[in-house]
């Protein structure tokens, strides 16, 4: 059952995590709530539909069809996140007049959508797949209610903790916390694209750059909770180590290409 | 959309060189349980599911996890490795399935 329990977690802290971080910056920020209804139901179809085709996706591209498709949901929600994080510290410099309602272009709304709909879809299909087979090897509802209900539980209590912590800052410090949570999310969601690239041998599979397993074992509940927060590696490759730098590498100076952009519309126009 | 199509065609090409190990996962064995395979090479494993239930192949050494489907194939590409022993399981039958990649 403590297999279970780790699953559920670890699948739902990932997407309550984004989505306490897109809550509490969505509400602080006065976005329109009209994005979080969408999102949710996208995800929960999109993950039913997916595990219910699984089989048939498993077989598409030669066998490998499960790692595409996570790793293309994986890739998405990466680039999204960097979007988001990019809107938000545009958002830096306008935020330090208190009161301000921001009203961002729909696309922002689109894209939050997508984003936690995706999250959702991604984590919620790997929870039925294993909730299905559990089922089928094992015959028994009872164990696996009550250990994805604790896992679920505790995924979701973390998520809630997080969110009422962001939700009682200050609003900069708010958004500088976001953007690194986020940015932390998406470099271990691109790793772990990277695995499943290598595993279906899209990608070239090398050696592993390092061993750390000794310090802090996959196996164990902090390496889960590690891996479902920073995307955690015990034993990472070249590519992999890029995939995961690549996120920050490219998105931090972005952000201060965005802040400075945004600086410099808001002095051109008088202050209101 | 050219880069897909350009990984694609990369992709066929590895294809034609790696070696190919059928593993089937029968009454909740692996068979074969033991596995050699050469070192600093890449590797296609072929998981064939004979059983009508789920089994996820799964392996900490050799960092690579995957559901397959009661009755449905599933392929793992490993290596290149380092000589030494890796363990690999059925997560949803860790007890019974179970075998080691020895690579030299």
């Amino acid at each position: 059952m403590l297999v279970t329990v780790i699953i559920f977690l670890r699948e739902v802290l990932e997407a309550a995590l984004i989505f306490s971080v897109l809550l509490a910056v969505s509400f602080r920020l006065n976005l329109n709530r009209k994005w979080i209804l969408p999102a949710l139901l996208i995800g929960i179809c999109g993950a039913a539909i997916t595990a219910y085709y699984l089989g048939e996706i498993s077989n598409l591209l030669d066998g490998t069809g499960q790692e595409i498709m996570n790793s293309a949901f994986l890739l998405s929600i990466t680039t999204l996140l960097g979007m988001i994080c990019l809107w938000l510290a545009s958002n830096v410099a306008s935020t330090c007049q208190p009161g301000l309602s921001l009203a961002p272009a729909n696309y922002i709304i689109v894209i939050l959508i997508m984003n936690t709909g995706l999250a959702i879809v991604h984590e919620g299909s790997e929870i039925s797949i294993y909730s299905y087979s559990f089922i089928q090897a094992h015959d028994s509802y009872l164990s696996l209610i009550i250990g994805g209900g604790i896992g679920f539980g505790i995924g979701a209590s973390l998520g809630a903790i997080i969110y009422y912590l962001l939700i009682n800052l200050q609003t900069k410090t708010l958004i500088k916390v976001a953007i690194c949570i986020l940015i932390l999310i998406s470099a271990g969601m691109s790793l772990q694209a990277a695995s499943y690239l290598i595993q279906s041998g899209w990608l070239p599979s090398q050696l592993p750059l390092w061993d750390t397993s000794s310090i802090v074992s996959e196996r164990s509940l902090l390496g889960q909770l590690l891996y479902a927060l920073i995307g955690y590696e015990s034993t990472p490759t070249l590519i992999e180590v890029i995939f995961y730098f690549a996120v920050p590498v490219f998105l931090i100076p972005s952000l201060f290409v965005s802040i400075y952009v945004s600086h410099n519309k808001s002095r051109k126009k008088p202050a209101s | 959309m050219p880069l897909f199509l350009l990984l694609n065609l990369l992709n066929t090409n590895v294809f034609a060189e790696t070696p190919v190990y059928e593993i089937r996962i029968k009454d909740h064995l692996f068979l074969p349980s033991k596995l050699d395979i050469q070192s600093n090479q890449k590797v296609k494993l072929l998981i064939i599911n004979e059983d009508a239930t789920s089994a996820e192949f799964e392996s900490y050494e050799l960092n690579r996890e995957k559901i397959i489907m009661g009755n449905r194939k599933g392929v793992i590409f490993i290596g290149p490795l380092k000589p030494g022993v890796y363990p690999f399981f059925d997560e949803f039958n860790p007890l019974t399935a179970q075998g080691t990649i020895k690579v030299k």
